[in-house]
């Protein structure tokens, strides 16, 4: 073999795996897009499952932020705003659901926030945010279930939905 | 089949089973066995990964340079994984959804690139494809065991969610066998994939394999 043959080889033979993973992708690109579609449909649905009052869609907040391996997708409901009263005020600052939309934490570690391996998440219904992310940050991480093993991952759940709060008010 | 490759089936499949033999390409084997669902849905995974690459790197073997033939492994491996990742995506996502850490590492699978390097870069197509479909049926045939113990002893049942997979012909439920104080959690955990593991290879042994040295 002459030696040029190698190196041409070797360029044609990552052509030929270029031209393979776009047709896959050209083939597939829809259908993914469908599920992913159709999985997050079935999380608000879930999200929404407890209210029946139809304005709940609008409230949602969809927040992002940073966990252990990528970003992690949330939806936040806050519960619904009543009439302007001290004690209504209070109420208008809770949570009724948060749920996970997309995330790559570690299996069998960090995916203990969807509600496909724990309740963990369901936790969230009913904290109250408090004046400003931070305050509500320190509040919920002593309200909500300690998850040993899996510390960043907690912690970004609960920024993300003070922020989702935060940026609500 | 052919003799000559009826044999290198059965040394891929089954005298150097990848799992029971080798002990390769444990990550995945012990991380997805959870299930038979699972199980199976990295069994073809990676038989799609091994036997496209294998293929791939055969044909290709007289015009890499030598120097060049593990860049160009690790290329053909990627590429491979990627088009199954986006296949699983597309056709089976919620099973993907689940197990797509261990989708995405098959990259990674020494399993793979060791038959890559000590078969398929040495011989002919068709024995490189042949190899690759034994090592994928041996492989198959070790998780898919050690998923139906997991999942019975673990889980108390059986088949779980393979209508993700094999559409009517699976189920969602499953059949369940084991009802819930007699099931031990801990198989499905993984200390639990080990302490499974372990036994089966000790029984593989014992059963099948007694005196036995791994050939070449």
């Amino acid at each position: 073999m002459k030696p040029l043959v190698g190196y041409v080889g070797f360029i044609a033979l990552a052509l030929i795996a270029g031209v393979l993973i776009s047709t896959t992708q050209w083939l597939t690109m829809e259908q993914i897009a469908a599920n992913q579609k159709a999985r997050e449909q079935a999380i608000v649905a879930d999200l929404l499952g407890g209210t029946s009052e139809p304005t709940a869609v609008d409230r949602l907040c969809r927040s992002s932020v940073r966990g252990y391996a990528g970003t992690i997708e949330l939806l936040v409901l806050p519960a619904e705003r009543p009439a302007v009263t001290d004690a209504a005020h209070q109420a208008a600052r809770q949570i009724a659901a948060v749920r996970v939309l997309s995330h790559r934490e570690t299996p069998g570690i960090g995916d203990f926030i969807t509600t496909d391996h724990s309740p963990w998440v369901l936790g969230f219904a009913g904290l109250v945010h408090q004046q400003n992310p931070h305050d509500s940050q320190r509040r919920w991480d002593t309200e909500l279930d300690a998850v040993s093993g899996a510390t960043i991952t907690r912690r970004a759940m609960i920024q993300g939905v003070a922020n989702a709060c935060e940026a609500r008010e | 089949m052919k003799p000559e490759n009826s044999s290198t089936f059965n040394n891929a499949a089954w005298h150097n089973n990848p799992a029971w033999i080798q002990l390769l390409g444990l990550c995945p084997l012990l991380a997805v066995s959870t299930s038979v669902a699972n199980a199976l849905g990295l069994a073809l995974a990676s038989a799609f990964v091994l036997t496209g690459s294998a293929a791939l790197i055969a044909a290709t073997r007289h015009v890499i340079a030598t120097h060049l033939r593990l860049p160009a492994y690790v290329l053909v491996i990627a590429t491979f994984t990627t088009c199954a990742v986006l296949l699983m995506q597309a056709f089976a996502f919620e099973l993907y959804e689940r197990i797509a850490l261990f989708v995405q590492i098959i990259v990674t699978n020494c399993m793979i690139l060791g038959r890559a390097e000590a078969f398929a870069a040495r011989n002919t197509t068709t024995r490189a494809i042949v190899d690759a479909l034994g090592t994928a049926m041996g492989f198959a045939f070790a998780i898919i065991i050690l998923g139906a113990t997991r999942e019975l002893f673990g889980a108390g049942t059986l088949f779980a969610n393979t209508r993700e997979l094999l559409g009517p012909l699976g189920s969602d439920a499953g059949i369940t066998l084991i009802s819930q104080p007699y099931r031990l959690g801990i198989l499905r955990t993984p200390p639990g994939a080990f302490v499974v593991a372990g036994l089966l290879v000790a029984l593989g042994n014992w059963l099948f394999y007694k005196g036995y040295k791994a050939s070449e």
